[in-house]
């Protein structure tokens, strides 16, 4: 199998004039191609911060991160990194995260906006993902005229409309109720079994966490599991 | 271009949704741009080749030279006039010189102690007009539309004759009445040559609703010279000093100077610089006090922007994972502000039209017309029309609102994205 998220030996710690806290220490974890990761672990003990320091929203205090066979380091410009970031992964965040002021079309077309796809492709393939997450109906709403788990979808469809190989879902139910988490994790494990996605997802729930091919646990910052 | 109409529709949106905000920044930027624009245009009025001054920026204005006693004494009184043959001899033959006019612009001859009777009507009320003692040349310097009669000539020299504006001929004689060769009582009989087209008092070394032709006897107390195209202050100055020097040489007592005596319109008009200077120069030569003064709106309106960016982070740190450049972002918030200023712009625009026109009287009397009190300015079309002062002054607003917007859009864009994205909005 292909790995393809490594990370080596990472340690994150947080410095204030007072405090320094130590996030994550010496994490080492690999993830195949195609693997549906859970990460569990109590608040506070690194979760998402291992997520971030994965998808390239923050930088590690020290060790190796890897991707898709490109190790990424200090070197790569901020403007490298999103383009990294652009075309190889996709976000699904607890609170959704889109953008008000957008609707469900525009918000979902984001990534391929950076990308410099042109107009008529990214409305064809926004339409398509739209309709995959089964919201066509509601492609001119804005995110305050959708339910939770309709918002969801939407950030799902906005994380795989630039087909990157890795999807990072940070507790991706967590404000869901339990049936909307039910679907939202049946989608999930819909793109990793039938597209072949790598997911690596953050939640609390033992049971979703069941379903999924891997499962390692965090307290403290350390891997337990 | 898919991006710029994306932004665009999110500013419209934004513009929607945050009501309070972009009405406080369109007003604040429609004041600062009416502040701008009121500045550009007293200027442009006041500079400008505009009827009937229409040679401005070639106009110098020359007084009577100075007196130095020979001996060092001190001097007990300075001649401040000029007289007929003195003109024709010192300023006539001038090489740098196109047309030479020599008025008199006695105080009392400015303010309203001139009355007039219609002679004809001698139960009429005499009525004040703005007065000036002109000679023929005068009509060649400034350009005045005849409604009736002619301008003077050399030939009516030495003659009681004068030229009136039309609103006093009509307050005088009526509407459609043609009163060439009627006579006013100025305190002495003046027959009317002429009516000209009334002109705005803002242009105020032409205006005047009497002219009176100046007589060989008068004294005149200041020049007015059209330089040849071409040539400049400083070739004037020169020609005036041999003047002044062949006097002095001459002269058992006194030694003669124009210096300081001479004055381009700018600088007789708004205490210009000592060259010709065309008005668009003088203007752009204001940027920095205009800026200085737009620094407090800015100020301000850089703090509505830096609290707008900081409640807007979750969304920049959003765009920024999802593959957003800073620069990309700029552009966005640079797309927003724009249409923030464009909208400020208009409404700055139509505040202008409404200040000049309602308040008109108010603002040049405010920077010294001497004649408003007397008769209304009017703000011609060109003047309040003219792309170039809105361009002017927009750019300006446009420059001082991008910098206001960009400072702290470009510190928010630097907050690392998951700082930003879990920031409360």
């Amino acid at each position: 199998m292909e790995t393809i998220i490594k990370l080596t030996n990472i340690n994150k710690v947080y410095r204030t004039e007072e405090i320094e806290t130590q996030a994550l220490e010496n994490v080492n974890i690999e993830v195949e191609k195609g693997e549906f990761l859970s990460v569990m672990g109590p608040s506070g003990c690194g979760k998402s911060t291992l997520l971030n320091i994965m998808g390239l929203l923050d930088e590690p205090t020290s060790g190796e991160i890897e991707l898709c066979g490109t190790k990424i380091d200090s070197t790569l410009s901020d403007n490298r990194l999103a383009e990294f970031r652009n075309k190889t992964l996709g976000f699904v965040f607890q609170s959704f995260h889109l953008i008000s002021s957008l609707n469900v079309l525009d918000n979902v077309q984001l990534p391929l906006l950076y990308r410099g796809v042109g107009y008529s492709e990214r409305m064809k393939r926004a339409k398509e993902v739209i309709e995959r997450v089964g919201l066509s109906h509601r492609m001119k709403h804005t995110p305050v005229q959708l339910s939770g788990g309709q918002c969801q979808r939407v950030a799902i469809a906005r994380a795989i409309i630039g087909n990157p190989e890795i999807i990072l879902a940070d507790e991706p139910t967590g404000n869901l109720d339990s049936k909307m988490g039910a679907d939202i994790l049946g989608l999930l494990k819909q793109l990793n079994e039938e597209d072949g996605r790598t997911i690596v997802m953050v939640t609390h729930n033992e049971q979703q966490a069941q379903q999924t091919s891997r499962i390692i646990k965090f307290l403290d910052g350390r891997q337990i599991m | 271009m898919n991006k710029l109409l994306i932004y665009l529709r999110q500013a419209l949106h934004m513009m929607r949704e945050e009501r309070l905000f972009s009405a406080i920044y369109i007003a604040g930027t429609a004041l600062a741009i009416a502040f701008t624009m009121v500045i550009a245009v007293v200027y442009y009025a006041k500079l400008a080749d505009i009827e009937p001054e229409v040679n401005r920026s070639r106009t110098v204005y020359v007084l009577p030279m100075s007196e130095t006693p020979k001996n060092g004494a001190e001097l007990k009184e300075e001649k401040n006039y000029f007289l007929s043959d003195e003109v024709k001899e010192w300023f006539y033959p001038l090489k740098s010189v196109e047309v030479v006019s020599a008025n008199l612009r006695l105080e009392e001859w400015h303010s309203d102690k001139i009355n007039i009777w219609n002679k004809e009507n001698k139960d009429f009320k005499p009525i004040p007009v703005a007065t000036k003692m002109v000679d023929e040349n005068f009509f060649r310097v400034y350009h005045f539309q005849f409604v009736y009669g002619h301008p003077f000539t050399k030939e009516e020299k030495n003659l009681n004759i004068c030229i009136i504006s039309r609103d006093i001929s009509e307050k005088l004689f009526g509407k459609g009445v043609d009163p060439v060769g009627k006579m006013l009582n100025l305190g002495g009989e003046f027959r009317i040559v002429g009516v000209t087209e009334p002109t705005s008092s803002i242009a105020e070394q032409s205006f005047a609703q009497l002219f009176v032709y100046i007589g060989e006897d008068e004294a005149r107390d200041m020049i007015t010279i059209v330089l040849k195209e071409g040539c400049s202050v400083a070739d004037l100055e020169k020609e005036l000093e041999e003047v002044a020097h062949k006097r002095s040489v001459s002269s058992k007592d006194m030694n003669y100077s124009f210096e300081n005596r001479v004055l381009p319109h700018a600088q007789l008009q708004m205490s210009g610089g000592r060259t010709l200077s065309s008005w668009k120069d003088i203007l752009i030569s204001l940027f920095p006090q205009v800026f200085v003064l737009l620094l407090v709106p800015a100020l301000n309106l850089s703090g509505l922007v830096a609290a707008r960016m900081k409640r807007r982070l979750p969304e920049m740190g959003v765009r920024k994972a999802f593959g957003a450049k800073r620069k990309e972002l700029m552009h966005q918030v640079i797309m927003e502000n724009l249409v923030l200023t464009l909208c400020g712009g208009i409404v700055g625009l139509f505040i202008t039209w409404l200040l000049l026109y309602v308040f008109r009287s108010w603002v040049f009397f405010a920077i010294g017309s001497q004649f408003t009190m007397m008769s209304e300015p009017t703000i011609e079309g060109e003047m309040l029309f003219s792309p170039f002062i809105f361009l002017i002054a927009f750019a300006v607003c446009l420059i001082v609102n991008m910098m206001a917007a960009i400072i702290p859009a470009w510190l928010s864009l630097r907050h690392p994205i998951v700082e930003s994205m879990n920031q409360k909005k």
